[in-house]
């Protein structure tokens, strides 16, 4: 377990250099982006100030340099930059939009499961039957229909019919309000919208592999025998063979935050959500090395961290993957 | 069906929650203030009780001896609300345009001259080569600090003559290399010299986003490392930050409204008004009347959607308020309960297409400099059609000229002249300038024997230049010329155009009205302008350059010696005039059409906002911040 932690080290190290290394390849920098901004708005486009600038932003280092110097900053002082676009400390754009983002994330999660447990032992059990082929449908339909178009679609439905002001989370009274039922119930009446939205595909993948993995299962001696023996068929699903089918929503936990968040991205874009998705897609077009290196960084710290976590807890389901794991 | 049931379930509790916020989970802060009724006062009713509990000195301790009077629209506004505004993404532009607007001095509202604002008078002295500014009397930061001439000095010496913090001099600061010196008079009066006359000097501190900025000496001296010698090595990162008034909500300011939280929070940003705002209206009570404006930032989408649904009281940006979201918008002024106010448009064209006259290919470069050349391919552009089809029948047919309305130029000859659509004038004028061979596919050939073909930079941020350049294509191709369409990221057109490496790029057709005096771009190839990056930089001394021909070299000349350095309206006009001669007869660049026309969505609770064709929808007199926000309110 120790030497697991350990590989992680130079895994995120490499993660970090190569996040870094993509975000600088395209031609041009934070200040080329800037002076396309100030040409866009009518701006005078004064040498001096491209000159002055450019000291400011230290973007005439080459790029290994910016990178050891975010690096070395991170690992020693804990400080991720100073983000070019928004003129503040990277950590405080994140400290602000990672809470949200990882409640979308959970909500998103429960939402998922909730829904394709059930979906998927029932139509597993009742294979061929009206219901299975009804869920299967709407889950087809889910995994087909791109997360955009279904935001858009339900934005809509929100604006027209339930006069919902749309983007954000909150209605506007609730915005600086301080923690209670009302903002959460306000938090509640929005977030539906994305956590449907992203739960969609996912839910309909899981569906389809519970149905598959159970149904394998359905079909193996044990089960004939057990149901030989009289076991009560509810009992006997959810004894061994759901247990084993289960396999998948557990090794595929580690994945499903960075699927969210970067799934995420242009959910968020298109419903405004405070969350870190669309930081991540300005930063990196406007090239802000620092926040956008960062998220990066701590999105594969989190995947990581999820692989890790979902290895145990698989580890824990199903002992024949300890057995493996530690003979080999 | 659990997935629609949840969806049900959802819809019930946003509707429930809705139902909620009206008195079962009621928690709203918020506490609109009555007025109207009984006396208007001298403050916002809001100031009452710190005033008498002694947190904040009685009124006429706050104003200055001669606050700045400003006359209300319509008549006299009362105190308080709310206004719901917002941006598309998190782009202070509009914050710069509307609630952070008050330098020294400022544009009329009707966009015709420069008039005092921070400064109470100014005296322009020997033809622009030096300004004296008085400032007013007992004037306040909004901490209660005093705002003086020292603050002005403090600017000079510790920030613009601080190489830590300005590395190099802003151009407007400076004529040559010789940067402008300042000199404290009294306690309220401050001297800007310059080495030699710049008349355009206080044209270039009204728009937002000036290069003279006025900052709180006593809080920011704490940061500097002059004052204050425990700061580490690295001081000047954190002073730059103490210094953005977006994002420090401590840093002291001379705005109407105070920001409440930082503006990278990236939701939304909240303004409180200014308890030491130095203006007042005709009564004498304090403006401004609005307590707090509110920003939301939003994607294009949900935006236009609240905009529609009456949620913003007021927007006027080019990213939404467009002929494209006008159907929409217009649909939803009844349920939204606001109106849509006609704008006036600075730019003078739609798209202005830009050949790249320094092109470092020599061949080429002949091509594109041959004006017949460039005749020719004006007049193979349909561009009534690219009017009907892409701009929805709005504008009018229009090269890169200033707009019909500027005082200084009011002949058509320039906007018209060789707008025609005429496929066998074009092919004439192809043909006079030396390539009339054509190969067996119709293709015109070049110098060198290969078919003409041009590549042309298009934004992929203007999706109406992309389809307007799908016609043009067609129609080009008819008289033999290909058109290759290369649409890219405004960042790469930028790399590219530094590199002086494209055929043609293609420009929103800014600055066409009096901001035209200022910024020549579409005149002659100067910062900003995208047709002939060497010429530009030759005539601002940059590298690389090369000198530009005779006829620009005298627009550098006229504009220089009569439209610079002097002060005189009518000399500038006549000096302008003359440039803009010379641009029409070496047509160095083409344009499609006039812009149709913009507006502002104004919500109806909204008065004292001026009505149809009252205001620009400009960077360079940023409006509405000049019609003075301050004197709107809301009933």
């Amino acid at each position: 377990m120790v030497r697991r932690i350990l590989y992680m080290i130079p895994t995120l190290f490499l993660i970090s250099i190569v996040a870094f290394a993509i975000i600088a390849l395209p031609p041009g920098d934070y200040l080329t982006t800037l002076i396309a901004q100030m040409r866009a708005q009518g701006g005078d486009v004064d040498p001096a100030r491209i000159a002055a600038l450019e000291v400011r932003y230290g973007l005439n280092e080459p790029v290994y340099a910016q990178y050891l110097k975010w690096i070395s900053s991170i690992i020693m002082h804990g400080d991720f930059g100073q983000s070019f676009q928004l003129n503040r400390p990277v950590s405080s754009v994140l400290a602000q939009r990672l809470p949200l983002t990882v409640t979308i994330a959970v909500f998103t999660l429960l939402f998922t499961w909730v829904v394709a447990f059930p979906v998927g032992v029932y139509s597993a059990v009742k294979q061929y039957t009206l219901g299975d082929y009804v869920a299967t449908t709407i889950g087809f339909l889910g995994l087909a229909v791109p997360n955009f178009l279904i935001a858009l679609v339900l934005m809509f439905i929100g604006y027209r019919y339930f006069g919902l002001s749309v983007g954000g989370l909150f209605s506007p009274e609730y915005i600086d309000a301080g923690w209670n039922l009302g903002k959460l119930v306000d938090m509640l009446s929005h977030i539906w919208v994305p956590v449907v939205v992203l739960g969609m595909a996912g839910t309909a993948g899981l569906i389809r592999i519970l149905r598959a993995n159970l149904l394998d299962e359905l079909r193996k001696p044990y089960v004939v025998a057990a149901r030989a023996r009289g076991v009560p068929e509810r009992r006997l699903i959810m004894k061994y063979p759901l247990r084993v089918a289960m396999n998948p929503f557990i090794s595929t936990v580690g994945w499903i935050l960075p699927v969210l968040v970067s799934g995420e991205v242009i959910v968020a874009q298109v419903l405004s959500l405070p969350t870190t998705g669309p930081v991540l897609l300005s930063s990196l077009l406007s090239q802000d090395m620092y926040l956008a290196g960062s998220i990066i960084l701590i999105m594969s710290v989190l995947t990581v961290i999820g692989t890790l976590l979902s290895d145990f807890a698989l580890a824990w389901l199903d002992p024949r993957v300890r057995l493996r794991g530690f003979s080999g | 069906m659990p997935r629609r049931q949840f969806l049900a379930l959802g819809g019930s509790l946003a509707g429930a929650s809705l139902l909620g916020g009206c008195g079962l989970f009621s928690m709203d802060p918020k506490k609109e203030s009555s007025g109207g009724a009984g006396k208007k006062g001298l403050q916002s009713p809001i100031l009452d009780d710190r005033v008498k509990s002694g947190a904040l000195p009685p009124v006429e301790q706050r104003l200055p001896t001669k606050p700045r009077v400003i006359q209300p629209l319509q008549q006299a506004g009362i105190y308080g609300g709310t206004l719901q505004t917002g941006d598309v993404s998190t782009d202070p532009s509009w914050m710069w345009m509307t609630v952070t607007h008050d330098h020294l001095v400022t544009w009329d509202p009707g966009y015709s001259k420069i008039i005092p604002n921070v400064a109470e008078s100014f005296e322009i002295v020997d033809n622009g080569k030096e300004y004296v500014f008085t400032l007013r009397e007992g004037m306040k930061w909004s901490d209660g600090e005093p705002f003086n001439a020292d603050d002005l000095l403090f600017w000079y010496k510790e920030i613009l003559l601080n190489k830590s913090l300005t590395p190099v001099v802003p151009s407007q600061l400076k004529v040559g290399d010789k940067p402008l010196t300042v000199e404290k008079l009294g306690e309220y009066q401050v001297k800007f010299s310059f080495p030699s006359p710049s008349a355009l000097f206080l044209e270039q501190l009204a728009p937002h986003g000036p290069p003279f900025r006025l900052m709180p000496r006593h809080y920011l001296e704490k940061f500097h490392k002059n004052f204050n010698k425990s700061l580490p090595d690295d001081w000047a990162e954190t002073f730059l930050q103490k210094m953005d008034e977006l994002e420090n909500v401590d840093l002291p300011v001379l705005s109407a409204w105070i920001p409440k939280n930082p503006h990278g929070d990236g939701g939304r940003q909240v303004w409180q008004r200014n308890p030491f705002y130095w203006k007042v209206d005709a009564d004498g009570s304090q403006l401004p009347y609005i307590d707090e404006v509110v920003f939301t930032f939003l994607e294009e989408g949900p935006f236009l959607l609240r905009l529609a649904n009456g949620d913003i009281d007021f927007y006027q940006r080019a990213e939404i308020t467009v002929p494209k979201n006008q159907p929409v918008l217009s649909e939803g002024q009844k349920a939204g309960d606001y109106k849509l106010v006609k704008l006036k448009d600075p730019n003078h064209n739609t798209i202005g297409i830009c050949f790249n006259l320094t092109h470092k290919d020599a061949t080429k470069r002949r091509m594109y400099q041959n004006k017949d050349f460039r005749i020719g391919l004006s007049h193979a552009i349909n561009r009534q059609e690219i009017i009907n089809l892409v701009y929805l029948r709005q504008g009018e047919i229009w090269q890169t000229a200033p707009r019909p309305d500027v005082p200084f130029y009011d002949s058509d000859d320039f906007g018209k002249q060789y707008t025609e659509f005429n496929l066998d004038l074009a092919k004439q004028h192809l043909e006079k300038a030396g390539y009339g061979k054509l190969d067996e596919r119709k293709r015109r050939l070049g110098a060198d024997g290969k078919p003409l073909v041009i590549t042309v930079l298009c934004q992929s941020r203007y999706p109406d230049m992309i389809d307007a350049m799908e016609f043009i294509k067609r129609t080009w191709s008819q008289v033999g010329v290909e058109l290759r369409i290369d649409t890219v990221s405004s960042e790469l057109v930028s790399t590219r155009m530094d590199a002086n490496d494209y055929d043609c790029t293609l420009d929103k057709g800014e600055v066409g009205y009096l901001d035209l005096l200022g910024d020549p771009r579409w005149l002659f190839a100067t910062g900003g302008s995208s047709y002939a990056p060497l010429w530009s930089r030759w005539y601002e001394g940059g590298t690389p350059n090369e000198e530009p021909p005779e006829a620009m070299k005298r627009q550098m000349a006229i504009y220089r010696q009569k439209v610079f350095a002097s002060t005189d309206k009518d000399v500038q006009y006549a000096g302008i005039r003359e440039i803009i001669e010379i641009a029409r007869d070496e047509f160095w660049t083409m344009g499609i059409s006039l812009p149709g026309q913009p507006f502002a969505v104004v919500s109806n609770r909204m008065h004292n906002v001026p009505g149809d064709d009252q205001m620009w929808l400009s960077f360079k007199a940023p409006y509405p911040a000049v019609t003075n926000m301050t004197q709107y309110y809301i009933q």
